[in-house]
């Protein structure tokens, strides 16, 4: 079939430029690479920054899965997927295990990862110091002289006012005792994931024009005081569907039992383990 | 513990001409750069505070800033004991070592406290993040040392969880130094303090000065336009007119018998 678009969408010269991007990124693990970001067919701040890196890396042979938020069927997830595949016409799946890269929008799939496979994260925001210093360049020397501090001053502001560390997602880590990051809104679930993770992580900022990278086996240390440890989330029960409690649990109300439940936020995840259990495919 | 040679800060590009003419015009009359100071020698030593007085606009804050690395200076060096025993040029230390210079060797209070202080966060925060750029990482540890420090600048302790832009401007000033001393630095930086205070709180926040001093044996840089404050506070002062030192001396020497006209004017135009 004779597609209008060049392969992946994009035209070589910025697919090799954003992987020269991404060889530096996972040069300087943590590091945030600036690049060229592209214009492309979905707006800004709807996953421009992973959709450039998936497009630059994806080759005929690749198996691409999409998910947003652990669902691979969501509007986002759905939407990227179909821009890939009209342009490349490559296979996707939706088992975690099958992907060669995997494009996740504030979720790390629950099934381990691979070596060999890439995940690439989308990032809104990939600046931890943001938040405290809005000027690029001071971020970049603050960066350089390692002048982390206000980044913890940011979780001591929460243990001294609510007894405890209230960062949810995108809980700030530190790569290769180096360059302290953002993961994206990932939930603290997931950082542990990443630590000598056996997978590359690639994350992209579309509209902040940023790339970076975390190699497989690279050690990543989320912020902890030494009496105020980090911790993941905890859930008081199981997945209603699939019983499990090794995964990440979205919280729901049911307005006909007026009760609160839980059930796996990784889609994928949830229906293999109803598949294991006997449950069959929902 | 400090000593400073030949030290000066150029604003604008410079050409040949004002780098050959030390001693010329403050403004350089061929490129318009203006040296904020220039040829600055001084010494300040263990538990000493040096007063540095003149009018508005002789460079007293320019050297302040250049001795805090909030400007990197065009010519001269300064070395520090506690680095390396003195033996370097901090100017000539790398960022790195020069913000650890900062957060360990030295405490900053400015005139406005809006360049000292993190306004969104509180007032032990704001203590805080000095002693974590000093790698503290208990927070028990953390929270004692910022609510001993903020006890003994008076400010309220049912307060020390409230932000500075709350407080009224000597409660912020009196924050600033707990921030400043957090570390215990031998060395301690402040630049017009008690500037926009009114007389009853500049009293209070110099008893305070004064009473860290006697107690921590401090080496202080006191930068003030005010007489009084200079009077009150140091023992040993330098005079700057036109980003030159003009007079330096023991304070009473300089205020009871001072021998350059300038200062003899500035002594005699106390209200």
């Amino acid at each position: 079939m004779t597609s209008p678009y060049n392969f992946a969408y994009l035209d070589e010269g910025s697919k090799r430029e954003i992987r020269r991007a991404i060889l530096k990124a996972v040069a300087i693990p943590g590091f945030q690479v600036p690049f060229g970001s592209r214009e492309l067919p979905i707006a800004r701040g709807w996953g421009t920054g992973g959709l450039q890196l998936t497009l630059s890396l994806i080759g005929p042979t690749d198996r691409l899965k999409v998910i947003d938020q652990g669902h691979d069927d969501s509007v986002n997830a759905v939407s990227i997927r179909n821009l890939v595949v009209a342009t490349t016409h490559i296979e996707t799946t939706d088992v975690t295990d099958q992907a060669t890269i995997i494009q996740s929008r504030h979720r790390i799939p629950d099934d381990p990862l691979r070596p060999g496979q890439i995940l690439i994260l989308q990032v809104p925001q990939p600046e931890p110091l943001r938040h405290v210093e809005p000027r690029e360049a001071q971020t970049r020397r603050m960066h350089a002289e390692r002048d982390y501090s206000a980044v913890w001053l940011g979780l001591y502001e929460d243990i001294v006012r609510f007894g405890q560390i209230t960062t949810g997602a995108d809980y700030p880590a530190v790569v290769h005792h180096r360059y302290m990051i953002k993961p994206t809104p990932i939930p603290r679930w997931d950082l542990p994931k990443l630590h000598q993770a056996p997978f590359l992580t690639l994350l992209g900022a579309g509209r902040e024009r940023k790339i970076y990278a975390i190699p497989p086996y690279t050690d990543v240390e989320p912020v902890a005081f030494e009496d105020y440890g980090f911790e993941t989330e905890k859930f008081l029960s199981a997945c209603r569907l699939c019983g499990s409690r090794e995964a990440y649990l979205d919280e729901l109300w049911d307005a006909k039992i007026q009760e609160r439940i839980y059930q796996c936020s990784d889609t994928a995840y949830c229906r293999k383990r109803q598949t294991e259990i006997g449950k069959g495919d929902i | 513990m400090l000593r400073v040679e030949n030290l000066g800060k150029r604003y604008g590009a410079g050409c040949s001409r004002c780098e050959r003419d030390g001693a010329a015009d403050r403004r350089c009359p061929y490129c318009g750069s203006v040296w904020g100071c220039r040829g600055i020698d001084l010494e300040v030593f263990n538990g000493e505070i040096l007063g540095i007085v003149g009018e508005s606009g002789s460079g007293k804050s320019s050297l302040l800033r250049c001795l805090y690395f909030d400007e990197m200076p065009t010519q001269g060096s300064a070395r520090l004991y506690p680095y390396q025993q003195g033996t370097r040029n901090i100017f000539e230390a790398s960022s790195q070592d020069r913000r650890a210079i900062r957060n360990r060797f030295m405490g900053m209070v400015y005139q406005n406290p809006l360049m000292g202080l993190r306004m969104a966060f509180s007032s032990s925060g704001n203590v805080a993040e000095k002693l974590i750029a000093a790698n503290w990482f208990h927070v028990g540890s953390i929270q004692k040392r910022a609510t001993n420090l903020l006890d003994v600048m008076e400010i309220p302790l049912a307060r020390i969880h409230e932000a500075p832009k709350t407080f009224s401007g000597g409660m912020q000033q009196r924050v600033q130094i707990a921030r400043a001393l957090a570390n215990h630095p031998p060395l301690l930086l402040l630049d017009e303090i008690t500037s926009g205070l009114d007389l009853s709180v500049q009293a209070r926040v110099l008893d305070l000065i004064r009473k860290i001093q006697r107690e921590w044996q401090i080496g202080m840089i006191v930068v003030s336009h005010d007489l009084g404050v200079i009077r009150l506070l140091t023992d040993r002062t330098v005079v700057m007119r036109d980003g030159h030192i003009i007079e330096q001396g023991l304070t009473d020497q300089i205020l009871q018998d001072p021998q350059h006209a300038f200062t003899q004017m500035l002594v005699h135009s106390l209200l």
